[in-house]
């Protein structure tokens, strides 16, 4: 177990400096500069082009390659190692002059309920849903929840949000964008149940179309496994239904879910975009698609990086829980 | 079929009859081909034209200060003939306001187009972006999963593969402005080519040597296409020319910054005897050695810049004569809307006046409120349409772009002698300056005399740009409008006594160094710098020196920037390019292709004959076929998808079908690794083995065997990839990055529409419902189709 995670560790490792070097050079690479774009008519080109050193933005792509993984590294051991309040942040973003690191940490704190809730959501709403569609085959409710799902998923997402935002604001006067309630001050369990409100809301829409396809998965991999012999076997020595059902055959249909899991971490990265600015979340994605249009490039590398770490890792923390929680799996 | 057996059917006749028997899909299938049939026949139908522009387009050109600037689509048309903003949000079934014959079946926007034609001829894009995007993906995933499934066990050795990363490295470092390590990685992918050519020429493989020989056209292809993209660019020679300046400034930049230790250190020597008791010694001869040579680049660069910036200024003055031109088309286009304006206006006053009546009639507070506040809609709305705005605007347009339409053509064409006149004679200097440099190096003698030929050849140059200051001056003040009234009396009139005076004095100047000797440099040469004690001297010579450089280096960057600036003041491109990165792009492209070809190029032909052969005695180390592609493919499915989509779009213009074609590059991987694995499975059995001992050629099992078997869940991916596709950019079109200005989508008028969610709920609802449909139908079609191809799934 320990060779095999110090392996795959390993093979991280190698994965994340290839994926380092694509995604510096894409970005970097690209036309365009943060301060092409500012409006100032006070500023000279001479004024641009000195903003531009300061941050050595003409460097040649090499340079700057060394000089943005070193500062990176710099920042991330000192959040790793809980100095962050005597480091000096070293990686700043061109627009805002913010640290990129501490600001990302925050932006993903935001979102991190948001896509937590969404999570919870899709998956507690899929799986009895799934399994009951399953098991109730041909039935007038499953056919019902197939054309429910199916009309779900062929919703344009931001479409369906935006009718239902209009529905709760204009004729139920219930507001439901951004994180809290703006220009009202709130506490103990008012504020609660407004931070409640004001998450579930969006969650609850943002799992609409999620949930539909996860029921459709978990319904054919229920399916599948019904349809299997030991199920048959299972049944032909009299067991009782509910015994063949949930303990024969629910267990092997949610094996494949577990992988799933590995999509939760990097999901708090670009998963919720469209959501975020549905819902005027100031959440990661946002920050995110904001920097690549103003061409802050120490954003964007960064996030690439950071999100294609947490891939990586939840990958690998899928590949062991799928190992103890299936037994036919080995690792190797 | 006559003894009563039943007539054998082929799986694909079986398939058919499973899928027809699954009414969902074929009504799908059904819905598809209409859609289709819409999509074909796009606009051609409706008659009516389905996108009348923006009115946003009319604020596309101004001048600030002295420069040019020009919005995102310079060229877009405005049409008033098609617009009539009389009809804006009629809701569906409504007939036109001015032609009762004209009737619009599904309502009309908030520009007054017709939404029924805009949603038909947005089928053309809507569908064919699917099929583009899922088209790429399929492509990619099929040919690099069908590589590493049947290929997979070939090894690739380290030279193949050497070569392949050689010619990447290449293109970075090229990009990278590393020019020599460039060309020796270029170079050493070209000995690698003919090594490999060599050996599968030795060994009799000529299926090697075809692929290597397409593999070698493929990269002289790109090499080519490298150089041609500098000149390819509109205004490419002016450009090409002004980078040639600035590479010659810049490589004498990097010299000269050599030479100023050197100076240091001789200043250092020589200090000491730069005065004595106080008085200015004269100066020995070899003081002056290398630093002539100095003197003489500096000036050189000098000189450089200041016919750099000759060009700058010459095109500032043809840009503001096509700005003027330009100007005065829009303000045509822009008064063509006045009767709509005046309409509008004219609707809106009478029903801001009305709203008003019934305001102060009613009853109760609430209702009094909401009039109010619809009146006031109103009054906004005329603000806004105010004809008289209107006019003022374009009268104000249309004179200014006569002005500058004037004065620009003015200025060129009375500058034309002058400025021909003082490129010669900055051309001219230039050459001479660098001969001086040959004789400097002739030995320490001459320095002086190099030096007093330096001073009159800059003397020369120095009455040639008075002159053309003159020139220049003189041309604007017969340019510039006459001030009227008032104005005219506080502002005294612009003369051009100073450049007169200037271009005296240059003359005079120039006739004083006639009259000098060479010997009488070298009194007082150091005539300022005298009082200072020699320590601090050398000190402060070296500080100035460094300074200089320091500026030079400094003033050149900027011109630099300036220079692909250069294209953005010609409206070719949104964002400042630099020359690096259009390389890059350049060379993107065609490392795509040249990988892709490799690729098949290490299946086909270089596989198992060179373990034997090749390079295996060197115990050189290799790699799977199978592993190079499916790393890869680990590695892409490694980064956000999203934010990598966004920061490939963030290079280009926004237009659809890149964005499309971005989203099938980034989303090939699930359909390469399921068809690796199906082929993995497929060629482990009978039949293939048996096919293979009979010596069916690689080409024939994978065509008649391997794709039919292989292609029933590429199919299935592919049916439900286009509704995703679909989907896909309607909510890029949401988030602003989807279809460009000119271009139609489905998920542009939703979009579009979503503004008046409350207000014309029609504008969501009717695209809205087309994306679900068509989605629906293709995810439906999908389903039947994987039902078909297993019969496992039957009943599901």
């Amino acid at each position: 177990m320990a060779s095999y995670i110090l392996r795959r560790l390993l093979q991280m490792g190698l994965t994340l400096f290839v994926v380092s070097i694509l995604s510096f050079l894409i970005v970097a690479l690209s036309p365009g500069d943060p301060y092409a774009s500012q409006l100032d008519p006070k500023k000279t080109d001479a004024d641009k082009e000195r903003q531009r050193d300061s941050v050595g933005y003409d460097d040649p792509v090499v340079q700057k390659y060394l000089n943005f993984y070193g500062d990176f590294f710099s920042d991330l051991g000192a959040i790793v190692t809980f100095r962050a309040d005597e480091h000096e942040w070293k990686l700043n973003s061109f627009t805002a002059k913010e640290p990129v690191l501490p600001t990302m940490w925050r932006k993903m704190l935001v979102t991190l309920p948001l896509v937590l809730v969404t999570t919870l959501v899709v998956w507690t709403l899929s799986f009895p849903i799934g399994v009951y569609s399953a098991l109730r085959r041909n039935s007038l409710p499953d056919r019902a929840i197939t054309v429910l799902a199916y009309t779900l998923i062929a919703f344009p997402g931001f479409w369906i949000s935006l009718l239902i935002v209009s529905f709760l604001t204009n004729t139920l006067k219930i507001p439901v964008v951004s994180p809290e309630t703006l220009g009202v001050e709130l506490s103990g369990p008012r504020w609660f149940f407004d931070a409640t409100w004001h998450v579930a809301v969006p969650a609850i829409v943002s799992s609409l179309t999620g949930a539909a396809v996860l029921t459709r998965y978990v319904k054919g991999q229920m399916l599948e496994v019904m349809g299997q012999d030991f199920i048959r076997t299972a049944k032909a020595k009299g067991l009782d239904s509910d015994t063949v059902y949930y303990k024969h055959a629910l267990r092997p249909a949610s094996l494949p879910f577990v992988t799933m899991l590995a999509g939760l971490l990097p999901s708090l990265f670009g998963g919720s975009v469209v959501f975020e600015a549905i819902f005027a979340w100031p959440g990661l994605g946002r920050w995110v698609f904001e920097a690549v249009f103003s061409r802050d490039i120490f954003i964007v590398v960064s996030s690439l990086f950071v999100g294609s770490a947490l891939t990586l890792i939840g990958i690998l923390i899928s590949d062991i829980m799928l190992s103890v929680a299936d037994p036919r799996v080995r690792l190797s | 079929m006559s003894n009563g057996t039943r007539k054998p059917t082929s799986p694909l006749a079986d398939a058919l009859r499973i899928f027809f028997r699954n009414r969902p899909a074929v009504v799908a299938a059904v819905m598809i081909l209409l859609l289709a049939l819409s999509a074909v026949t796009g606009s051609f139908m409706t008659g009516k034209k389905p996108d009348a522009p923006d009115l946003i387009r009319l604020e596309e050109a101004e001048l600030v200060g002295d420069k040019v600037k020009l919005g995102v689509n310079p060229d877009a048309k405005l049409d008033p003939e098609t617009t009539n903003l009389k009809d804006t949000f009629l809701p569906p079934g409504s007939v036109s306001k001015d032609k009762p014959e004209k009737s619009y079946y599904l309502g009309t926007d908030h520009l007054g187009r017709d939404v029924l034609a805009r949603l038909w001829a947005g089928s053309t894009i809507s569908l064919s972006i699917g099929f583009l995007a899922v088209g790429i993906s399929v492509l990619l995933g099929i040919s690099l999963g069908g590589i590493a499934g049947y290929f997979g066990r070939s090894r690739v050795g380290l030279p193949v593969l050497g070569t392949l990363l050689l010619a990447l490295a290449g293109g970075i470092l090229f990009a990278a402005e590393f020019h020599v390590l460039a060309y020796l990685a270029f170079g050493a992918t070209a000995l690698l080519f003919l090594f490999q050519a060599g050996i599968a020429i030795t060994g009799g493989r000529w299926r090697s040597v075809a692929a290597w020989g397409v593999l070698t056209l493929l990269f002289l292809l790109m090499l080519a296409y490298n150089g041609s993209v500098e000149s390819s660019t509109p205004e490419g020679r002016p450009i090409a020319h002004a980078s040639e300046v600035h590479e010659n400034a810049y490589d004498l930049l990097l010299t000269l910054r050599d030479f100023g230790d050197e100076v240091k250190q001789l200043e250092l020597e020589g200090g000491a005897e730069l005065t004595k008791d106080g008085k200015p010694t004269e100066q020995p001869d070899w003081r002056w050695q290398g630093q002539t040579g100095i003197e003489i680049k500096t000036r050189s660069v000098n000189w450089l810049l200041t016919r750099f910036q000759l060009e700058m200024q010459y095109r500032d003055f043809e840009m503001r004569q096509r700005l003027g031109v330009e100007q005065q088309e829009r303000s045509d286009h822009l008064a063509g809307f006045e009767a709509d304006y005046r309409a509008r206006f004219d609707e809106a006053t009478a029903q801001a006046q009305e709203l008003r009546k019934q305001q102060a009639a009613a009853s109760d507070r609430d209702t009094a409120r909401k009039l109010a506040d619809e009146a006031a809609a109103a009054e906004a709305r005329a603000t806004t349409f105010n004809p008289d705005t209107l006019k003022q605007r374009v009268e104000d347009m249309k004179k200014e772009g006569a002005e500058n339409e004037r004065a620009g053509k003015l200025l060129v064409e009375t500058l034309a002698e002058p400025v021909e006149k003082y490129r010669a004679a900055l051309d001219a200097a230039q050459e001479a300056i660098l001969e001086l440099l040959d004789r400097d190096s002739a030995g320490p003698d001459k320095s002086w005399d190099t030096l007093l030929a330096l001073q009159k050849i800059e003397a020369d140059a120095k009455i040639a740009q008075a002159a053309w200051n003159l020139a220049v001056k003189e041309a604007q003040i017969a340019a510039a409008p006459a001030p009227e009234g008032k104005e005219a009396e506080a502002t005294p009139k612009p003369t051009a006594e100073a450049e007169k005076k200037a271009l005296e004095a240059a003359e005079t100047a120039r006739k004083e160094l006639e009259d000098t000797k060479p010997e009488d440099l070298k009194v007082g040469a150091v005539k300022p710098l005298v009082l200072q004690s020699s320590n601090e001297l050398v000190d402060r010579r070296g500080k100035v020196r460094k300074g200089l450089v320091d500026r030079y280096d400094g003033e050149t960057k900027t011109r630099r920037t300036a220079l692909y600036g250069a294209e953005l003041l010609n409206g070719e491109s949104r964002y400042s390019t630099y020359k690096v990165t259009r390389h890059f792009l350049a060379y993107l492209v065609m490392i795509v292709l040249v990988l892709s070809a490799g690729l098949v190029v290490l299946a086909a032909g270089q596989t198992a004959a060179q373990e034997q052969s090749g390079f295996n005695k060197l115990y050189l180390p290799t790699i799977s076929v199978d592993d190079l592609v499916m790393r890869f493919t680990e590695i892409m499915m490694t980064i956000p998808v999203i934010f990598l989509i966004l920061a490939v779009l963030a290079m280009f213009e926004k237009d659809v079908y890149i964005t499309m074609g971005v989203i099938g590059l980034t989303s090939w991987m699930g359909t390469t690794r399921f068809v690796r694995a199906e082929i993995l499975s497929l060629r482990e059995q009978d039949f293939i083995q048996a096919a293979r001992s009979l010596g069916v050629s690689d080409f024939r099992i994978i065509w008649r065997h391997l794709v039919p078997n292989a292609i029933s869940p590429v199919l299935v991916s592919a049916s439900i990839g286009v509704a995703g596709a679909v989907l896909a950019e309607s909510t890029l079109s949401f988030l602003g990055i989807g279809a460009g200005p000119d271009q139609n989508t489905w998920g542009k008028i939703l979009s579009e529409g979503r503004e008046f969610i409350n207000d014309a709920a029609w504008l969501t609802w009717i695209p809205g419902i087309a994306i679900l449909i068509t989605v629906l139908a293709f995810n439906l079609l999908g389903e039947g189709l994987r039902e078909a191809f297993n019969p496992k799934l039957r009943g599901r």
